[in-house]
């Protein structure tokens, strides 16, 4: 059953008096408990096409549907609270707010919902990647590698459905960005979450079930058991007709 | 709602000492702090003058009347259980060791003071001890000037007309001081049992009769609470119940009242203070005003950058969730939280500033000050909310509409909120509150409504400079050019900056040209031969023989003026008292005026409407005398502050009561007058001949270079009538509360600078991030230390330059307005403000951003570029 179902989604942007075409109707559908990546070059749209699947922007036209809420009939509030419930975010720069310690920044999401557990399970997160230690202190006082525990913690403790990463290895060295992937496949395994991974790394990409190439704003099917090299193919017809997603 | 407010609090706490917050507070304490500090001392000073001359009166309530007091009244107050006490007032000579000294005598019945205590000492400044009572027959205390004027110590003996008394205290201070805060007469006190027998009160002497009135408990009430200071306002619900008995004695007695008689006490304040107070009253209102003002900058460009710097928080908080509303309550309650903290601290710091305020100024101020009240405080802290909120409410609107795409691409800023409609309603509150703090509409409406005008045209007029120099900058030398072209690239932060800097410093040059012109140019309107006496009571028949005897002396002296005593009763035939509203005071149309006759205006006055009357009467008309045949048409010339508050125009209809008998005038002009110049002026002068029937007196002014006592004595066995006033003393005595005044506004100028100076370094702070981002790049490329140095101090040079010459314009615009609606000063343009100020914004500018931007230049490149990230 698909969790996230786009449609003939597009976005165009003004650039003064001309218009920018970054994605052009696209569709895709992406099934509970599915991992997908989303890989393509930079400047591709690939953050765009995560901004719009998990509601943080609005598209031009075509429909998105996230765990069955039709987002393009929400104003911003209420994608805002589609958010809060269904999903979780994982980003290149960690995005912890840097007043906060990193109990304070993992309970965020739980306070913002009025959960009065928050600190409990907070704690109970952040002992789970390995932080228990390490709970009070500031992100300026943590490495790389333990802020994106942080954010980790902080995407999973809302217990979410499904959970959209960018770029999530992109300021770790690859020793640390392999622990970082094995716990959030880990995890994402034990919980049975959705993930949708934006990245630009190929090998990344391939720890996910299927990949979806994003190239001069049309989407591209790619599959696990395909090269990754072979995923810069020509782009077709198929691309308009839905759906590329299939279960695993 | 409760968990976003528990958010709220926990981001509030952990983002306590973060740049942008401690910058917020800042700006936020200093005006709490300033305003605290100049409202409470204004407050302290202003009841203490109010209170010297309200509270000050020996009884809850004083009936004062030129004429004997009817006793039916007295008896009435005897049946409402009220008690009374009589005392007569008047001027005279007292006489010892061949001395003179015009005194002001105050001869009290037994039982006198009723409330309140009289002060007196043994000695010439000894310790003063509180006594209750009067003197005892053949007894008089006498005050220092009386002292020191007539040589004399306690013990010895004085001469009041034909009685000996003999100086038992030297009177520190009258139970009564009512109208006397300045006084520039030496005071006697004589018990009212010795008066008949000095002879110096004879029928037709100008004396004011006193009954003081106190509400019945309060007599036994006096020994008890008359040491302690405010005793005279009952604050208990007994003494609001008794002084209902006082109160309801003054309702019935004032529709009796005539024109001869006055009520006056603790329920109907009359305050009186000279020109000097009510100037320096005025200005302390403009720094407050002004205190508040830059208050509002200060906060307005420090809650833009609390809001900038907020816009990351902002979106992580809506993609994980937050709701736009969310978003506004956790901020304003950060904003709330700030703002109450900076306010109280503020207010704190403000007030214990204020005791060091009148500890600096101890020995020029009254010593006895009234206590410091809660109000001022309140008015503080709430104002300093209001600004804050009034100002970050925009900016805090502008977090709201940050969009959560933001998480992942920095770029994307907010778009603008209506910012115009917030920062409307913004001056609107600074106006409410400038308005409660200076209670004077045309001040506030000028002050407010002037700079915010002027506030929308620097950003037109920096872009413009900005352009202008643009253009020619590559004529300018390498230094200078560089920096320019620093700032030139910052153009979208130096306009906003320029706006600032230039209303900070049009507010500092403002306080200080009109602080310069108000003080010196009155300083100037008293010059050394100013006349020093003035001789009254000079009867027509004496007069051409005094004339004569000051010409031969060789006494410079002025024309003499015909006197009759009379007073302004209807308007158009309607009663004055129903033309002047409640609110309004004029003292004018409550006592007797001395009315005059000339066929020239006054050297000092300005006819503004109206023309003057033809010259008849030639030549020396000043000789006037009832002889001149009386004109068909009784024309008079009348005073234009006194016109404007009775609103009287020319062509209309007075009515005067002089000495019992009616006569109506037409106003044929109206006349500026100079009040402070120490020669005679009058509210009305008539042409000649109208006041033929009345018997009348002549005034004159001359001056005397030294003390000239023989002289004097000279004039008074020669003229008996004759009474010389010396007004040399209020001449250095005004003098005198000019020099205190002027102390006194400099340190609350110096205050003013000083929030200021501190504004503009938080203002500076607000770009720092902008400069460590570009010195770090800098440093990084191979710029030197000193490179960077230049780089900042010349385009710190060039913002101090635009905006000095930007706050030089807008200080000769609003100097203008306010002396021509508010101040009533006559206008010059400043040429020195115009060089000096963009040189002090220069200096200022560049030691206040070298401090701020001195991280910038020392730090290594690796710090910096691991500090901006």
């Amino acid at each position: 059953m698909a969790v996230i179902k786009a449609e003939n989604l597009s976005k165009q942007v003004s650039l003064g008096d001309q218009t920018l075409s970054i994605l052009s109707a696209l569709n895709l559908e992406v099934n509970a408990r599915e991992t997908i990546a989303i890989i393509g070059r930079s400047g591709s749209g690939k953050s765009t096409l995560l901004s719009l699947l998990a509601g943080l922007d609005s598209a031009s036209s075509g429909k998105i549907s996230l765990n069955g809420n039709e987002l393009t009939e929400l104003n911003e509030d209420g994608r805002a609270a589609v958010r809060n419930q269904h999903v979780g975010f994982i980003f290149q720069s960690f995005q912890l707010l840097p007043h906060l310690t990193a109990l304070d920044n993992v309970m965020l999401p739980l306070e913002l919902a009025g959960d009065k557990q928050a600190q409990r399970k907070a704690e109970a997160w952040l002992d789970k990647v390995g932080l228990g230690s390490r709970m009070h202190h500031q992100p300026n006082q943590l490495s790389g590698g333990e802020q994106q525990r942080v954010a980790i913690a902080r995407a999973f403790v809302t217990e979410p459905e499904i959970l959209f990463a960018d770029e999530p290895t992109g300021n770790l060295d690859p020793t640390t960005g392999q622990t970082i992937v094995d716990l959030l496949f880990e995890l994402n395994a034990e919980h049975g979450t959705t993930l949708v991974l934006v990245t630009h790394d190929h090998q990344l990409a391939h720890l996910c079930q299927r990949y979806v190439t994003l190239e001069n704003g049309a989407l591209f099917e790619g599959r696990k058991e395909d090269p990754l090299e072979n995923a810069e193919h020509e782009p077709t017809k198929t691309q308009q007709t839905p759906p590329f997603a299939r279960n695993c | 709602m409760g968990h976003i407010f528990k958010l709220g609090l926990k981001h509030w706490r952990s983002d306590f000492s973060s740049a942008e917050m401690r910058l917020l507070l800042i700006a936020t304490l200093v005006a709490a702090m300033s305003m605290t500090m100049i409202t409470t001392f204004t407050d302290r000073l202003t009841r203490t003058m109010e209170y010297r001359a309200s509270e000050l009166i020996a009884g809850d309530l004083i009936l004062q009347s030129q004429n004997s007091i009817n006793p039916e009244w007295i008896k009435e107050a005897k049946q409402r259980g009220l008690n009374h006490v009589p005392a007569i007032v008047f001027s005279t000579m007292a006489y010892a060791n061949d001395a003179l000294e015009l005194s002001r005598v105050r001869a009290v019945g037994e039982g006198y003071p009723l409330k309140g205590e009289n002060q007196v000492t043994d000695q010439p400044y000894g310790k003063s001890q509180v006594i209750h009572g009067a003197p005892a027959p053949g007894n008089v205390w006498v005050d220092q000037r009386v002292i020191q004027a007539l040589n004399v110590s306690v013990g010895d003996t004085i001469e009041l007309g034909d009685s000996e008394f003999l100086v038992e205290y030297i009177l520190v201070q009258d139970a009564d001081r009512s109208g006397n805060f300045y006084s520039p007469f030496g005071a006697i006190m004589m018990n009212m049992e010795d008066l008949e027998a000095t002879g110096v009160l004879g029928p037709g002497s100008r004396v004011t009769q006193k009954q003081y009135f106190t509400a019945p408990s309060n007599k036994e009430e006096q020994s008890l609470s008359g040491s302690q200071k405010g005793s005279a306002h009952p604050t208990t619900d007994d003494k609001n119940s008794d002084l209902q008995a006082v109160i309801n004695f003054a309702d019935w007695l004032k529709p009796q009242l005539t024109e001869h008689e006055r009520l006056s006490g603790a329920i109907d304040s009359d305050t009186s203070m000279g020109t000097a107070v009510q100037r320096a009253q005025q200005y302390l209102s403009l720094a407050s005003l002004v205190a508040v003002l830059l208050a509002g900058v200060a906060i307005a460009m420090a809650s833009q950058r609390f809001s900038e710097r907020h816009y990351e928080t902002a979106a992580l908080l809506r993609c994980l969730g937050a709701e736009q509303k969310d978003i506004s309550r956790i901020f304003i309650l950060k904003l709330l939280l700030t703002g109450l903290v900076a306010s109280a601290l503020g207010c704190a710091i403000g007030f214990l500033a204020h005791y060091g305020l009148f500890q600096l100024m101890q020995g020029l101020l009254p010593t006895d000050i009234m206590p410091a009240q809660w109000g001022p405080v309140i008015i503080s802290l709430l104002s300093s909310l209001v600004v804050l909120l009034a100002f970050a409410f925009a900016p805090i609107q502008q977090l709201k509409s940050v969009s959560p795409v933001r998480v992942l691409r920095r770029e994307l800023n907010p778009k603008p909120v209506r910012l115009n409609v917030f920062y409307l309603l913004a001056i609107f509150a600074i106006g409410g509150l400038a308005y409660v703090l200076t209670s004077n509409f045309k001040l506030t409406l000028i002050f407010v409504v002037g700079l915010s005008a002027l506030s929308l045209l620097y950003g037109g007029l920096a872009a413009g400079f900005l352009v202008m120099i643009h253009r020619v900058s590559n004529h300018l030398p390498r230094r200078i050019q560089t920096g320019f072209n620093q700032l030139y690239r910052h153009r979208y932060y130096a306009i906003s900056q320029l706006g600032a800097f230039a209303f900070i410093f049009t507010a500092i040059t403002l306080i200080i040209v009109v602080r310069t012109d108000l003080f010196s140019r009155w300083q100037a309107s008293i010059p050394a031969d100013t006349p020093n006496h003035f001789a009254i009571n000079v009867l027509p028949d004496t007069k051409d023989e005094f004339e004569h005897f000051l010409e031969q002396k060789g006494v410079n002296a002025s024309a003499f003026y015909p006197i009759v005593r009379g007073r302004l009763v209807e308007i158009n035939g309607q009663e004055v008292k129903q033309a002047v509203s409640k609110e309004d005071d004029v003292r004018a149309v409550q006592r007797e005026l001395s009315l005059t006759w000339s066929d020239q205006p006054g050297a000092d006055s300005e006819i503004i409407e109206g023309d003057w009357w033809p010259t008849t009467i030639k030549p020396n008309s000043i000789k006037a005398s009832p002889s001149i045949i009386t004109p068909e048409v009784n024309r008079v010339s009348i005073e234009s502050e006194l016109a404007q508050k009775l609103n009287i125009q020319v062509g209309d209809e007075l009515t005067f009561t002089i000495v019992g008998q009616q006569l109506n005038a037409t106003v044929h002009n109206i006349r500026k007058v100079k009040w402070d110049n120490f020669k005679p002026n009058f509210y009305m002068v008539f042409e000649p001949g109208v006041l033929n029937d009345f018997h009348h007196t002549y005034i004159n002014s001359f001056y005397l270079k030294n003390q000239n006592t023989e002289l004097l004595l000279d004039i008074n066995r020669n003229f008996k009538a004759v009474t010389i006033i010396p007004t040399e003393k209020v001449i250095k005595q005004v003098r005198e509360i000019l020099e205190q005044t002027t102390v006194a506004v400099e340190y609350i100028l110096m205050l003013v600078l000083l929030a200021g100076v501190v504004l503009l370094f938080a203002t500076l702070l607000s770009t720092l991030s902008l400069r460590r981002h570009e010195a770090a790049i800098y440093r990084t490329l191979g710029a030197s230390g000193s490179y960077i140095r230049n780089l900042i101090v010349y385009e710190y040079l060039w913002l101090g330059l635009l905006a000095g010459a930007l706050a030089m314009m807008s200080t000769e615009l609003l100097s203008w307005a306010l002396y021509s609606n508010v101040f009533q000063v006559d206008w010059k343009a400043h040429p020195v403000l115009w060089a000096l100020t963009p040189l002090f914004a220069m200096a200022v500018i560049v030691v206040s951003g070298w401090l701020a931007s001195r991280p910038v230049m020392t730090a290594s490149p690796n710090r910096l570029l691991r500090e901006v990230g």
